[in-house]
């Protein structure tokens, strides 16, 4: 016999004895080998070699040869195949490609196949997988391990299978060291720690959370072979079933409305974000799932962004980005050569950003010791001014358009802008120019007029202009910068628009006038790869997210791709159920046209949606005119509803059948802290330190609750599309083929990454640090800051040489604009102050409401994520009030609001409008002026006190009163900062 | 001999409640007998951050109180306590969970509300300055620990060392009551909690010339006496800033003639508002 087909038996030899030495050292393994009873073979595809695995009574039997009463073959077509892959560090590449062109085959039944499978190699691993090798042992049983949040990195600290505690991460002597930024003679460098915030350190309590779905339910009564009531989502009860049961029900839904209807019908919707990790994320796990089954899915609008897309992208591009500014070494200009800093809807301190635990803190905390003057413009006296002091001005809500336009009317009148690069650098600024002068229309757009609209006095808009436009001056429009509550408002296109429109009068991108508020671009390497989760993890679908650029060729998959494109814009869920249509523009991130098609659904020939797969979160905390998606449930067009969720809250209460997944801490999984990839492009610029995490799996999963990984294994497994969902990988596979997949193994080895769980990337070193933003556009060079995007084809002149426009420079007046429609009200070419559809202007309106509600993203939780669920952040007096036996969510009032109306502070009020009303406790604070009302979005609980969609809804869900409009007519996006309402005392029960 | 402190600093606390999760999951659901049973996970605080607001729009600021246990000098609970509550060489004052049991609860006797009484394992507890962890090694307790920008901390150090920190006004107890007891909670920047603002702004000129008056002298007089003087910024505001309650009067000093004001009663923070001149 040839060597190779030796070498081929012993491995297989060693294989029987691996399984059968590990399964008695390891009781876990022990019981998985008794799982199942049969014969199991594996074999060259030409019967020239082989050997079964018996399994009986919980032992294995095994011998060369070929047995004829095997029920699962594992078969290769040459044994050097073999010999690459049935070893722990299997070579992905040749088993992908393997199973690929029908070299490798999987034989048998799904599930014992895939058992058989997993066994063998889990196996090959067995101290880690069954004998919990992992981790820094502390002694008396202790262990500490590591894992991730959407808020920082935490340590696990565990004891007999339980979380004993979740820290913060204090960085030891063998972590590389941070980088020292040199600013007004002294130096700044970041502790030696990584930061969590709110919504990163509270997971203990919600992983133990009474709150937790530990067992499969089914709605008591729906009946997939008689009745489903469906009038009786959110009020009939539920009944624990066996997962068997589950799959079954799930898995046999999925097959009939599929063979009744078409592939199409499933539907499937995902929240704005998962518990942390890239192979359990949303666009990981569950795409790569719903990808196999065809679903249909949902097209998120670019919720957080919203004006950003279809506002200030026509002027500088950055569709990848969703029209965000570049962050780079923002950080370290910022801190050097800016006098001031105007922070405009940007509160840093509650939103992180995106994903930036308290890491930007640390930094703003420099510019406090260095004394930068700082401004805040917002209508709420927010958590940044709270900690950072500086002039606060608070136009009405979703007017700062106005105050923005009446700034650069002072700069254009006395000259106090960058006159050289408006002229050399940009296009159309005459156009604007005439706009601003009042020649267009009459009206100059005056301090004394934007008073009018703002309520900001007159001098106080000249100050301001005067002062920022003699000064080298950064601006942070949002968080990050980009995002803020200024751009999720009716017409809040307008005003990103005016941003970007007035930091170009500024020359942005010369030392000390950018983008920035120190959230971001902190001086890291960046010229070292690590996916995000944009990068789509396991799911392998590179027409999709932005695998397509950056993990395609460095992760071997297959079967990724969507099995169908319709899709269901996430605004209009409850009328596309209701009506089977719905129209709508959707956000595209190649080139500023693709927001210019309308989309359709159904498309031509699709079945619309009849079964429903909600994946967690709240659409009733989180999606505006929230009434509408809790009426949505009782549509007899939704045959079947599932929710895999880990928490009973929210849609949950509305699904027939219930999947209770588990927290990130009872799986394995692998991610890089902050990092988003793709459409935030080096977001991991958030934080001080570049840190990749091994997820350690820290317990075993709750009750019955299984990863989501794991579901949707075992539904694809009742498809027969388990093997192409696994491709023979466990999770913790998955995890090493993403860490093989980054440039990480070139630093650290698996075994020692996954002993640790975390490793530190060096900081550049001094001098490297990457070019300033923009200062290669502001001084004409070709780009050197490290973005990928846009892609190439979509320069107008030189790759790498301006931007996105026609003209590829910054363009005050909207080539893109004026081709799609020249004439469009609600989006003209040059940005306009356009009055909201519901605020002061509407006085019909405002005559019955008129008090003005604003509801940012909130600080204590993140979207749901940690509000509610009985966890530790309803005890916060900031974020919920205890009265009567239950917490209240706060909306925040003017003292002398409240005195109008007889209202006390801690009272149960009534926020209500013609769309619904909500029970808040009311908190009467100064940090709102008069005829505003604070109260942020994304409550976890929706508790209506009577019939689901119409009744007050006492859980705080502030959205059932927020428009479900458009922030323009042709777009996807969001104006919930456009609400108007009255409140009044709660006269129900407490 | 050394003991163990309890520094906060309002300048550095964000009001992030990061301390408050950090004590929970520390306690809830762990028993670190004997020093202490574990806390509820509901309505029962070890520590308390609160917010204080002074002023309102248009002139506000906003600081945050976080108070643990102040493990007293002369805890009126360790003498009270019946030999409940013991006060350790290191200053950490615990109540024994085994002696307390049965002597129902104890939260009288704290002036400050530290104490607290815990249904579910009939026991009152407060915070243990985490002392389990402490004794370990840590350096520094759980709340501590969380604390973004070190805000809350704990220090190893010589009574006559935070006596000399205290005279040197780097240092001042919570107020008179804390400082009676020999609390072991110290503030820095105190003035931040503990003082009033008054403020203003000046304008001048009419219609579209209206400007902020910047960089004008303003001064603030108390009993006829001037004790702040400053200019204002380029809003044209003032804000006097670590006032005691009283009368006081504002002088503006734009250049030809003072205006002052009349007599204003400060007895919360606040703006007086635009003075034309
Ligand atoms: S953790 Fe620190 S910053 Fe946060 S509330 Fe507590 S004391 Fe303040
Ligand atoms: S020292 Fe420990 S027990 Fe005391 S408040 Fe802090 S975390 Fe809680």
């Amino acid at each position: 016999m040839e060597e190779k087909k030796r070498q081929f038996l012993a491995l297989l030899a060693g294989l029987a004895q691996t399984v059968q030495a590990q399964g008695a050292a390891w009781p876990k393994l022990a019981r998985r080998i008794k799982e199942y009873e049969l014969t199991a073979q594996i074999r060259l595809a030409d019967g020239s070699a082989g050997r079964w695995f018996r399994f009986e009574g919980g032992t294995l039997t095994s011998e060369e040869g070929l047995a004829p009463d095997a029920s699962v073959e594992l078969v290769f077509k040459t044994p050097e195949l073999a010999l690459k892959t049935l070893r722990a560090d299997r070579d992905h590449a040749a088993y992908v490609n393997g199973v690929k062109y029908h070299q490798i085959r999987l034989l048998g039944e799904e599930c014992p196949a895939i058992w058989f499978d997993e066994l063998l190699m889990t196996a090959l691993e067995a101290p880690v997988y069954y004998g919990e090798a992992y981790g820094l042992d502390l002694g008396n049983g202790v262990r500490r391990l590591v894992n991730g949040t959407t808020g920082g990195a935490l340590f696990v600290y565990v004891k007999d299978g339980k979380i004993l505690r979740t820290t913060p991460i204090d960085l030891s002597e063998e972590d590389a060291p941070g980088w020292t930024i040199h600013a007004h003679g002294r130096d700044f460098t970041p502790p030696r720690k990584l930061t969590i915030n709110t919504h990163g350190s509270g997971w203990k309590a919600l992983v133990y959370s009474r709150a937790r779905n530990l067992h499969p339910m089914k709605r008591v009564d729906w009946d997939p072979d008689g009745e489903r009531n469906p009038q009786n989502r959110g009020k009939s009860g539920y009944v624990r079933i066996s997962w068997d049961e589950a799959y079954r029900l799930v898995s046999g839904e999925i097959r009939r409305v599929r063979m009744e209807h078409g592939p199409s019908s499933v539907f499937f919707q995902r929240g704005s974000h998962h518990t942390w990790g890239y192979v359990g994320y949303f666009n990981s796990a569950l795409f790569r799932f719903m990808n196999l089954i065809g679903a249909t899915a949902t097209q998120h609008n670019p919720d957080s962004w919203e004006g950003w897309v279809f506002g200030a992208e026509h002027h500088f591009g950055h569709t990848m980005k969703n029209g965000m500014p570049e962050p780079y070494s923002t950080t370290e200009d910022c801190l050097q050569n800016a006098d001031m800093v105007v922070f405009w809807s940007s509160d840093p301190e509650s939103t992180s950003g995106l994903y930036g635990a308290y890491e930007g803190t640390i930094r703003r905390e420099w510019l406090k010791q260095l004394g930068i003057e700082v401004v805040h413009i917002d209508p709420y006296y927010n958590h940044t001014a709270a900690f950072l002091g500086g002039k606060w001005i608070a136009p009405r809500v979703g007017t700062d358009t106005a105050l923005a336009l009446s700034l650069a009317w002072v700069w254009l009148r006395e000259g106090l802008y960058d006159k050289k690069f408006v002229e050399t650098r940009t296009e159309g600024f005459d156009q604007w120019a005439r706009y601003l002068l009042g020649e267009e229309d009459g009206v100059p757009k005056t301090p004394e007029w934007q008073e009018d609209i703002t309520g900001v006095p007159a001098r106080e808009a000249r100050a301001l202009a005067r002062r920022w436009g003699s000064r080298r001056t950064y601006l942070a429009p949002g968080g990050i910068p980009g995002l803020g509550c200024a751009c999720r408002s009716s017409h809040g296109t307008e005003w990103t628009r005016a941003m970007v429109c007035l930091m170009a009068m500024q020359g942005f991108g010369k030392p000390g006038v950018n983008f920035g508020n120190l959230q971001n671009g902190a001086p890291l390497d960046t010229a070292f790869y690590f996916p995000g989760y944009s990068d789509g993890g396991i799911c392998g679908d590179c027409g999709n997210l932005t695998a397509y650029r950056d993990l395609y060729n460095r992760m071997p998959s297959l079967y990724g791709a969507a099995a169908t494109m319709q899709q269901i814009p996430r605004l209009r869920i409850p009328e596309a159920v209701r009506d089977d249509s719905a129209v709508w523009y959707a956000h595209g991130f190649r080139t500023l046209q693709d927001q210019f098609a309308p989309k359709k659904y159904p498309l031509p020939g699709h079945s619309p949606c009849r079964m429903f797969y909600r994946y967690g979160t709240s659409n009733m905390g989180t999606q505006p005119e929230s009434h509408r998606y809790a009426s949505m449930y009782a549509d007899p067009h939704l045959e079947c509803v599932v929710n895999q969720s880990i928490w009973f809250e929210g849609d949950a209460k509305y699904a027939d059948i219930i999947l209770p997944a588990c927290t990130s801490f009872e799986r394995w999984d692998i991610s890089e802290v902050g990092h988003c990839g793709g459409y935030v492009e080096n977001n991991y610029l958030h934080n001080n330190y570049r840190v990749f995490l091994l997820q350690h799996k820290c317990i075993e999963p709750l009750g019955e609750s299984r990863s989501d990984y794991q579901i949707f294994l075992d539904l694809a497994k009742r498809l027969g599309l388990g093997k192409a969902y696994c491709v023979g990988s466990t999770e913790l596979d998955w995890a090493k083929r993403i860490f093989e997949a980054s440039d990480l193994p070139r630093q650290i080895r698996w075994e020692d990454f996954l002993k640790k769980g975390y490793y530190v990337l060096p900081a550049p070193a001094e001098g490297r640090h990457d070019p300033v933003a923009y200062n290669w556009y502001y001084e004409d060079r070709v780009r050197d800051v490290p973005e990928a995007s846009p892609l190439a084809g979509d320069y107008k002149c030189d790759a790498d040489r301006g931007f996105q426009t026609q003209s590829g420079k910054f363009e005050f007046a909207c080539s893109s604009l004026r081709k799609f429609d020249p004439h469009d009200p609600d989006r003209p070419v040059v940005c306009k102050y356009i009055p909201s559809i519901e605020g002061r202007e509407t006085a019909g309106l405002f005559a019955r409401y008129p008090l003005q509600l604003t509801s940012p993203h909130p600080r204590y939780s993140h979207h749901t994520m940690m509000d509610g669920k009985d966890g530790v952040a309803n005890d916060i007096p900031c974020h919920r009030r205890y009265i009567g036996g239950r917490y209240y969510w706060i909306a925040r009032m003017n003292p002398s609001d409240a005195a109008r109306r007889g209202l006390a502070e801690n009272q149960l009020v009534e926020l209500f409008n013609d769309r619904g009303s909500v029970v808040c406790a009311l908190h009467i604070t100064g940090r709102v002026p008069a005829g505003t009302v604070h109260s942020y979005e994304a409550s976890a609980v929706y508790e209506p006190n009577g019939t689901p969609g119409s009744a007050p809804e006492t859980g705080g869900c502030v959205n059932t009163l927020t428009s479900k409009e458009f922030n323009i007519p042709k777009a996807h996006s969001m104006s919930v900062n456009s609400c108007l309402v009255e409140v009044r005392a709660w006269k129900g029960a407490v | 001999m050394k003991r163990r402190y309890f520094i906060f600093d309002p300048e550095k606390c964000i009001g992030c409640f990061n301390c408050l999760h950090a004590c929970k999951d520390e306690h809830v659901g762990n028993d670190f007998s004997p020093v202490a049973l574990p806390q509820k996970l509901h309505q029962q605080y070890w520590l308390t951050t609160t917010e204080h607001i002074r002023g309102q729009h248009p002139m506000v600021d906003v600081a945050y109180l976080t108070e643990p246990c102040g493990h007293c000098e002369n805890a009126p609970c360790v003498a009270e306590g019946g030999g409940a509550v013991i006060r350790r060489p290191d200053g950490v004052v615990l109540i024994d969970p085994e002696r307390a049991k049965g002597k129902g609860d104890l939260s009288r006797l704290c002036p400050f509300g530290k104490i607290s009484y815990n249904e579910e394992q009939g026991v009152s507890q407060k915070c243990t300055f985490c002392a389990h962890l402490l004794d370990e090694g840590w350096k520094q307790p759980r709340c501590a620990q969380a604390c973004p920008l070190e805000a809350l901390r704990m220090e190893y150090a010589e009574p006559e060392e935070m006596a000399r920190r205290a005279a040197s006004g780097e240092l001042a107890p919570l107020d008179a009551a804390h400082a009676a007891c020999g609390s072991a909670l110290y503030l820095k920047n105190a003035a931040r909690l503990n003082t009033l603002f008054l403020g203003g702004s000046v304008a001048t000129g009419e219609g579209p010339e209206e400007v902020c008056a910047e960089n004008c002298p303003v001064a603030l007089l108390r009993d006829g006496a001037e004790v702040q003087r400053q200019r204002t910024n380029a809003f044209g505001e003032f804000k006097f800033d670590g006032l005691k309650p009283g009368i006081y009067q504002v002088v503006i000093s734009p250049g030809e003639m003072d205006r002052q004001t009349d007599p204003i009663e400060l007895t919360e923070s606040r703006s007086i508002g635009v003075c034309r001149i």
